[in-house]
């Protein structure tokens, strides 16, 4: 039932932490078939391997890069996704409601999925995990949605980030325009007044699609590699995957 | 990423031109020079410039706005708000300091229907305009 795709372990702790996780799997008896990425086989080639032996849920452990490429290597089959992150991340935590690996693995016992879209830029490189933009802070962006468009300066990130909205069918895009690196932040005052304190400068648009032009071309990072660099154009995927997370939507 | 009513903000040093619709709510501290539509809440910060109509459930307005406001359900006016535009809501609250100049109209508007709870009778269950001036 469990096709787990390991990224390579590096160093003592990683040898040590893929072994924590097998002994988890097992634990929970949620074992299933386990593949170590190597250099003999591409990610593409162990899901089609995992798909032709008729394994139901596919699931990456390692980090974000590895979660991406697994990602879109199932897009086009019927299967569930999993993932065990093996890095403390936020936009882990935010995708699946856990950046540590032995929650994961309970989230896979109980198999609780909902549907996401991967987005896409440039028609070629797919992400699941969000995207930034680093701008020049003398560099001035217009946005195009499908119904408005935007000009601001002052930027020095956007950060692109596939997300399920309530109400609709999960598949918009949240850009966010942030101004030196922050965004929303909590004073100390705000903890004990339980109010959010806004920063005004920064700008959030959800959104199916969008073009972004900029006038400094700027480089456009995911898993901490750089894909492309602007004009760009991104949109979500048609096709939906199914993702195993901690609650339902 | 989990799902969410996701907010709209519109920062202070942005200018948007067109028509900007969102079922969540609604936040803008820069220029909009169009129409604004919200199933929820949309605040218009103090340094906000907006040249269009705001359409929503609830409007707080601090900024500058020149435009017909429609809220299901409240619209308040801040100090610091300046308004060249009719209001319709069921509840309107102007603090001191706002400038309004227009009409507003509460209860019953040319809106009104959209207002009424289904299968209300609006002869026996009419709701008084409620008016606060601060």
């Amino acid at each position: 039932m469990y096709y787990y795709i390991f990224e390579a372990p590096v160093g003592q702790k990683g040898f040590e932490r893929t072994g924590q996780i097998k002994e988890q799997l097992s634990a929970l008896g949620i074992a299933g078939e386990m593949a170590m990425l190597s250099g003999g086989k591409t990610v593409e080639d162990l899901v089609s391997m995992a798909v032709a032996k008729r394994y139901s849920t596919i699931v990456a452990v390692g980090g974000i890069d590895l979660i991406n490429q697994v990602a879109r290597a199932i897009e086009e089959y019927d299967v569930v996704f999993g993932i065990i992150p093996n890095t403390d991340n936020a936009d882990l935590a935010s995708l699946i409601g856990t950046s540590g690996w032995k929650e994961a693995t309970e989230f896979l016992k109980k198999r609780l999925w909902r549907p996401v879209r991967l987005g896409i830029i440039n028609e070629k490189n797919c992400f699941l995990t969000p995207a930034t933009i680093e701008i020049e802070e003398d560099s001035s962006y217009q946005f195009l949605a499908s119904k408005y468009q935007v000009r601001g300066t002052g930027y020095t990130q956007a950060r692109i980030t596939p997300i399920g909205v309530e109400g609709k069918d999960n598949s918009m895009l949240k850009v966010e325009f942030i101004k030196d690196g922050t965004s929303k932040k909590r004073s100390v005052l705000s903890r004990f007044f339980a109010k959010e304190t806004q920063i005004v400068g920064d700008s959030c648009f959800v959104v199916n699609s969008f073009e972004l032009n900029t006038s400094k071309a700027a480089k456009v990072i995911v898993a901490g590699a750089e894909i492309e660099s602007t004009p760009l154009k991104c949109r979500t995927q048609e096709k939906m995957i199914r993702l195993i997370v901690g609650k339902t939507v | 990423m989990a799902a969410e009513q996701a907010d709209t903000i519109v920062g202070a040093q942005v200018e948007l031109k067109g028509s900007l619709k969102n079922t969540g709510p609604v936040h803008i501290y820069g220029k909009v020079i169009g129409d604004i539509i919200s199933d929820g809440l949309v605040v218009v910060g103090e340094t906000a410039i907006i040249q269009g109509p705001i359409t929503a459930k609830q409007v707080d307005i601090s900024g500058q706005v020149q435009g017909t406001i429609t809220a299901k359900e409240h619209i308040e006016l801040q100090a610091k708000s300046i308004v060249r535009g009719d209001l319709i809501t069921n509840r309107l609250s102007i603090k001191a300091g706002a400038i309004f100049i227009g009409k507003s109209q509460m209860g019953e508007s040319k809106g009104n229907e959209e207002f009424v709870e289904e299968g209300q009778d609006l002869r026996t269950e009419k709701k008084k305009p409620r008016l606060e001036l601060e």
